[in-house]
């Protein structure tokens, strides 16, 4: 099992090619991409497609590369949601055209920490002795 | 038919199980709870589980583990036919220093989440070097062998990592 983040602008394909030829489980982090992604013109015409949100379309394609994806929402409408993705099926070209929206986009913890104004305070209060313990370097936490 | 058709082929929803090899299994979508408050973490998950959702993915590093197990067992209390087994939960080690520390913490982390063992343990990153990395999951194995964790595992790991730690991260994960 290796959890790490996955979703179709960060496709890690030969870490989860090595995890998976080697049957270890990959959960995917972040697989809606921290909702950077929602509008991309590619997910938005999929999801016109396949009559499903971007967010549907997102967990769809992490759970047909055989992944474990872990949707994140503090909202009852957006929970339900974002499980809800058995209606549909991505075909193989689309999900070819999903894989490659690549573009190694990190949205990881200490990414946050670094583009917005107001989370870093929060992230900092909440990551600062954890993350001096993981030996980050500062610009990073 | 190739793997790819036959995942395109496959219906998924909140009841899909995925195997893991060592033979147990586990829900294929679970709640994310990063970066919430204990607050929004508690009603999440009450949420999650009225959705149908049965694992939750936590962290040390999150401060939420205490609100998302109390969540969990309020809503076992409402529900007396979900049993404990079901659940699946997920946290991670902070960080990885040495044994005593990492075994002390996960024991503090089945203490936090009071749901009497957790489901998947994993340390949070490689960080720490790799004597750190190997006496964490050492701590992780023992705690595997005291009933305190089903399954371990790693996040954030790259390639080179999983590789220089395969012969004993496979063995369970």
């Amino acid at each position: 099992m290796n959890q790490i983040e996955v979703h179709p602008f960060n496709t890690r394909t030969n870490l989860t090619t090595y995890c998976q030829q080697r049957d270890i489980v990959v959960e995917a982090y972040a697989p809606l991409a921290r909702a950077l992604r929602m509008k991309h013109p590619t997910i938005v015409s999929l999801a016109k497609k396949y009559t499903c949100t971007p967010g549907q379309l997102m967990v769809r394609w992490s759970c047909q590369h055989g992944f474990v994806p872990l949707p994140k929402s503090v909202r009852k409408e957006r929970i339900v949601e974002n499980a809800d993705v058995g209606g549909f099926s991505i075909d193989a070209e689309d999900m070819k055209t999903m894989d490659a929206l690549d573009e190694y986009l990190v949205t990881g913890m200490f990414w946050v920490a670094r583009s917005f104004e107001i989370v870093p305070l929060i992230v900092c209060a909440r990551l600062g002795s954890g993350g001096r313990r993981l030996g980050l370097p500062r610009r990073l936490m | 038919m190739s793997k790819v058709a036959k995942m395109a082929d496959q219906t998924y929803s909140l009841a899909t199980r995925v195997k893991l090899n060592n033979g147990s299994v586990m829900p294929q979508i679970h709640l994310g709870v990063y970066l919430m408050s204990g607050r929004e973490a508690s009603s999440a998950v009450a949420h999650a589980l009225d959705a149908g959702y049965r694992a939750v993915d936590s962290a040390q590093m999150y401060h939420n583990e205490k609100q998302v197990g109390h969540a969990v067992l309020e809503y076992m209390k409402k529900h007396p036919d979900l049993k404990r087994e079901e659940i699946h939960y997920t946290t991670k080690l902070a960080s990885n220093s040495n044994y005593e520390r990492a075994r002390k913490s996960i024991s503090q982390s089945v203490k936090e989440c009071g749901l009497g063992y957790i489901d998947l343990f994993l340390l949070h990153s490689p960080y720490g070097g790799k004597q750190a990395r190997l006496d964490s999951w050492r701590a992780v194995e023992d705690a595997i062998q005291d009933g305190e964790v089903r399954i371990g595992g790693v996040s954030n790991f790259g390639e080179k990592h999983v590789r220089s730690s395969e012969a004993r991260v496979t063995t369970f994960h």
